[in-house]
């Protein structure tokens, strides 16, 4: 019996390492940011140590991104010209995380 | 006892100044998951900045990033998103994770060996306030990396277009339609392309869109993008896809009267070294002219849809 549960845990385990995972969102700014915003995903690994840029998209205030990515450790800065931020880190495993990006002046 | 105080200071300033130092002259800082930051020979592919003259001045004096010292191989002139990614992100000067001669495609989920980094949809239009819906309709699994706007399961962005050069989706108005997608190396083509050095092969595909009638917003994008993106090698070789090879790769349907759709992959090989066909490469040197591919644009239409993008193997 133990042998069946360590064996579904194992298969289920691989089965969500090869899994693709979405990280979505919409930007939102106060008045004093710009009218676009630079969403950076890097992937973290060795907690957090090594910060590895996957991609980056230009979002308009108000606008949509999604990434697709495996799961793992993710970062989401938002930054733009004004020098407003916006910054979360987080897993990304069983589910698909929606992020509400509201970047603030700094 | 000062003097003593006041050398162990100077020197502690000195050992931390030479552990964060440049790379001396002709040289740049590149860094790599397997090698890390290494100084390797500067490639000269922007113009020196002639003696005694002042560096240009930074387009944010406010900047709070100005003093971050810099990471990698920087071009003379840089947009805002770049000096703010140089702070963060050793790779920023990478399309992605990368070891040499492409991306590490192992962090990425999906399929395709060619990355296809940033293609743009760009739309120039007569019509004001037109609906569209604008399909990916392939019926295999599409390996997207990433969309701008969000795009829904359905893989249609529907809105209308506005002014004469602009989507709106869910109200909020967009420049251009942005997707990262992996596709099929088996269904691109290897044989028509160009190898000359990175900076040249920039100025071959500025050349070639404007060929193709892309529009100057759309032109400058794409300069200010891949002039930052584009690792620093000596020499490119750019494989062009065009229509004939992503509409069976990549589908896509329009449904807007009187339009046309044209299509720009520019797939880029790096090489370090001087191109020397006896040595052999991954992929074999180009031996035809593109032009014979690149789709004609003579006839205006209405609406008119044009889409750029450039892409790396994946290893």
């Amino acid at each position: 019996m133990k042998f069946l549960l360590l064996l579904f845990l194992i298969s289920n385990n691989s089965l969500s390492a090869q899994t693709e995972r979405f990280i979505s969102g919409k930007v939102e700014s106060q008045k004093d940011c710009s009218q676009k915003a630079m969403i950076w995903l890097s992937y973290d690994k060795d907690n957090y140590k090594e910060r590895l840029l996957l991609m980056h998209t230009l979002v308009p205030i108000g606008g949509t991104f999604k990434f697709n990515v495996r799961p793992g450790d993710y970062q989401v800065r938002a930054s733009d010209e004004a020098g407003c931020e916006f910054f979360k880190r987080f897993s990304v495993k069983g589910s698909d995380p929606h992020l509400a990006v509201k970047l603030e002046k700094k | 006892m000062k003097k003593l105080l006041f050398f162990f200071i100077l020197f502690s300033f000195h050992s931390k100044a030479s552990s964060m130092m440049d790379c001396p002259m002709g040289m740049m800082r590149v860094w790599t998951q397997t090698i890390g930051t290494q100084c390797v020979p500067r490639f000269n592919s922007e113009p020196m900045m002639p003696q005694g003259c002042f560096g240009p001045l930074s387009p944010m004096p406010q900047n709070p990033f100005s003093y971050f010292p810099y990471q990698l191989y920087q071009p003379n002139y840089q947009p805002w998103w770049a000096y703010q990614g140089n702070m963060h992100y050793p790779n920023m000067h990478y399309p992605g994770p990368w070891n040499y001669p492409g991306i590490q495609q192992h962090h990425y989920p999906g399929n395709g060996q060619i990355f296809a980094a940033k293609p743009n949809v760009y739309v120039d239009s007569i019509h004001k306030n037109k609906k569209f819906n604008f399909k990916f309709s392939s019926t295999e699994k599409l390996s997207f990396l990433a969309t701008t706007p969000l795009l829904p399961k359905s893989q249609i962005w529907s809105g209308k277009l506005i002014g004469s050069d602009k989507f709106e989706v869910d109200e909020i108005a967009y420049d251009y339609l942005f997707y990262d997608i992996r596709l099929p190396k088996e269904k691109m083509q290897f044989e028509k392309g160009v190898c000359t050095t990175r900076n040249e092969a920039i100025d071959w595909m500025l050349k070639d869109l404007k060929e193709m009638k892309f529009s100057a917003l759309s032109i400058q994008d794409f300069e200010e993008h891949w002039r930052v993106k584009i690792p620093d090698y000596s020499y490119y070789c750019i494989y062009p896809q065009y229509n004939a090879q992503l509409d069976p790769a990549l589908p896509v349907a329009i449904d807007v009267d009187q339009h046309i759709f044209v299509r720009a992959l520019y797939v880029l090989v790096p090489h370090k070294d001087e191109l020397d066909a006896s040595k052999g490469s991954d992929i074999p040197f180009p031996t035809k002219d593109p032009s014979e591919i690149r789709p004609d644009t003579k006839i205006k239409r209405e609406i008119e849809f044009r889409e750029w993008g450039v892409a790396f193997l994946g290893y």
